[in-house]
């Protein structure tokens, strides 16, 4: 265990300096040029305003250089200038996270509280009709495109049966009723279409735990069949399920891009498309980076939990 | 072939099969139970089982036949579709569903039921041509990490990690706007973004073959390391993959569709699923049609994709089908 957990540790920089690598070229790859974006519309032309932008910019440095200093930046936690805001971007993007990390948070418990239970359901009966419907409902929900799931979500709940706003974003610190209620529809969007993998994969593992002879001795010496559910197959099932919770985590944050989109929400998601659009380098790196650590941790504390539970990885 | 095979009378797949199949019960098999026949008509009893496993799984018949509709759609959209799928009417913008318009019409008057039809070609061209790309890139890189192992392994597995820990839709997105709008570069930033997901696979799945007596028995044999890997571990990695490039379509036409649903990938007046999208739920306040029907052709195209993924894991991977037999 502490092996693999030192050996985790060390691939980690590893990891992240390639992270930064393809960050840094992909956006350099990007057309259009950051200078002018800089000047904004505005600008009339003017050479040498021009050619001090860039160099303010660092942007008539060769590459590695540009690259050098914007390690160095990160190293003290600077990471440069919003050319489209004008603000520093640790401080945009300290301020969005909170908002993205809510709709996560909710998304991932309503992927959860639907997935999870629809599981248990199927595997215990299974080729039941609640087996069916569930099995039916998750390949369906597996197909369906988030985008379209929220477009529906917002006619069906925001437009014909007006229950809720249709999008927009409050601060929970001003209103949180109205806060709450504007994130139901998101989370419901990304949360049930990931809750689709999750109940397929509980299923999985639960009926494999379920055919296995303990299950039979534990239900042979008369034991309840939830205790049977409870303590011996959804204990034993739970490995597979923390792996794909884990990795429907680290993906979320995409979900969330074309999310925040659709209901106008001003996260990390949306901060990232629009500085994408309006050629924002310094935002850019800075939002990527951001969501490359976000999925680089949580995978890191899926292996760790895994070997948590897991005496035959803990003990080795 | 070389000789030692045809002195045996059996090809390289039925030695390794009997190969994996002592490996897998640890006792050997009798010849007859191996399902050994001359070489051909082995191979077509192979192939032909698959297809036959497939047909049986009523999913995955299912995905096939719809999957066949949606490519005879795409093929003969020029016959098929009532409009023009560009044709402009400004006496009939944002229509409900009628019988001139099945689909009703969007916010340019423009059929909507034959931009349907039209569409299923960008994103078919997509899924099939995205995920061809990912697998020319994945494939020989996972045989390689997996066989060469060492050094390469290692780099290539970093990059790799680093490259997965992007969101894709933000991957493809910076790939998709360095390439500029258009298709070439929707295939290009699908592509590229899955190529991983083929590595990584192939790559597990060398590794397990590598250690298996008949690779050893090939080594031993004096067999260069390039015949080894396709010889004899690729045939066997092959399954796996399939089954993988099957989602990975059904996954690379809702990417697509996200793109375009962003803005990137195919320009205006192009239809495509996803900028249909884009453009209808706008109006979604007044007119709810044109957001139904494109994204319910994209959820039908990729529920296909992925039960016919489902039932090729099943045609093909003989443990479960050893298992669904028991």
């Amino acid at each position: 265990m502490q092996k693999y957990l030192v050996q985790r540790l060390v691939q980690l920089p590893v990891t992240i300096l390639f992270v930064s690598i393809i960050a840094f070229t992909v956006i350099r790859l990007l057309p259009g040029d950051p200078a002018m974006a800089w000047l904004g519309e505005s600008f009339a032309g003017d050479e040498e305003l021009y050619q001090a932008t860039r160099a303010k910019l660092g942007l008539d440095q060769p590459w590695p250089v540009q690259f050098a200093r914007w390690m160095a930046q990160i190293a003290r936690g600077d990471l440069g200038v919003s050319a489209r805001i004008r603000l520093p971007v640790s401080q945009v993007i300290l301020q969005r996270i909170p908002i993205t990390l809510e709709l996560i948070v909710f998304s991932m418990l309503l992927a959860i509280l639907v997935g999870v239970p629809a599981a248990i359901i199927s595997a215990v009966r299974p080729n039941s009709m609640w087996d069916k419907i569930g099995t039916l409902g998750a390949i369906g929900g597996m197909a369906l495109p988030d985008f379209w799931l929220g477009i529906l979500l917002i006619y069906l709940f925001g437009v014909a049966l007006k229950w809720l706003p249709p999008s927009g974003f409050t601060p929970p610190t001003e209103d949180l009723a109205s806060n709450l209620k504007l994130m139901i529809m998101p989370a419901m969007t990304i949360g049930l279409v990931h809750s689709a993998g999750i109940m397929r994969q509980t299923r999985a593992a639960l009926l494999d735990v379920l055919g296995q002879g303990y299950v039979r001795t534990a239900r042979a010496k008369g034991l309840a069949e939830l205790l049977v559910i409870r303590r011996h197959a959804l204990r034993n099932a739970l490995l597979p399920v923390v792996t794909i919770i884990g990795m429907q985590l680290g993906r979320l944050i995409g979900a969330a891009v074309i999310v925040e989109t659709i209901f106008a929400i001003p996260g990390l998601g949306r901060w990232a498309t629009d500085s994408i659009l309006f050629r924002d380098y310094s935002a850019l790196q800075g939002v990527i980076l951001v969501f490359a650590l976000w999925v680089l941790i949580i995978n890191l504390l899926t292996d760790l939990l895994y070997a948590y539970l897991d005496p035959r990885i803990r003990l080795e | 072939m070389p000789i030692w095979t045809r002195v045996s009378g059996l090809s390289e797949v039925e030695i390794s099969d009997r190969e994996m199949n002592t490996k897998n019960t640890g006792v050997p098999l009798p010849a007859t139970q191996t399902g050994m026949r001359p070489v051909v008509k082995y191979r077509q009893s192979r192939l032909l089982g698959a297809v036959r496993q497939l047909a049986r799984t009523r999913g995955a018949g299912f995905g096939l036949g719809v999957l066949l509709l949606i490519i005879a759609m795409a093929l003969f959209a020029p016959s098929l579709a009532p409009y023009e799928p560009t044709s402009v009417d400004a006496s009939a913008v944002l229509e409900p569903p009628s019988l001139a318009h099945p689909f009703g019409t969007d916010e340019l008057g423009r059929d909507i039921l034959s931009r349907v039809i039209w569409g299923s070609r960008v994103s078919l061209q997509v899924g099939i041509i995205s995920v061809g790309l990912a697998l020319a890139l994945g494939i020989p890189g996972g045989l390689l990490a997996g066989f060469i192992g060492g050094r390469i392994d290692d780099l290539l597995m970093r990059i790799i990690d680093a490259i997965w820990s992007f969101p894709t839709m933000i991957l493809a997105l910076a790939v998709g706007t360095a390439f500029g709008a258009g298709l070439t570069s929707s295939f290009i930033a699908v592509g590229v973004v899955f190529a991983p997901t083929v590595t990584r696979l192939v790559r597990a799945q060398t590794l397990s073959i590598r250690e298996l007596d008949y690779v050893l028995a090939a080594r031993a044999m004096g067999a260069k390391p390039s015949r080894i890997m396709w010889q004899h571990v690729w045939p066997n990695v092959a399954s796996p993959v399939i089954v993988q490039a099957s989602i990975l379509v059904a996954a690379a036409i809702i990417l697509e569709a996200g793109l375009s649903f962003l803005g990137l990938g195919v320009q205006p007046p192009t239809p495509a699923w996803g900028s249909m999208l884009r453009a209808g739920y706008p109006f979604l306040l007044t007119s709810l049609w044109p957001s139904v029907f494109p994204g319910l052709a994209i959820f039908i195209t990729v529920l296909a994709f992925n039960l016919l993924g489902d039932g090729l894991q099943q045609a093909l991977d003989p443990q479960l089908r050893r298992a669904k037999k028991i």
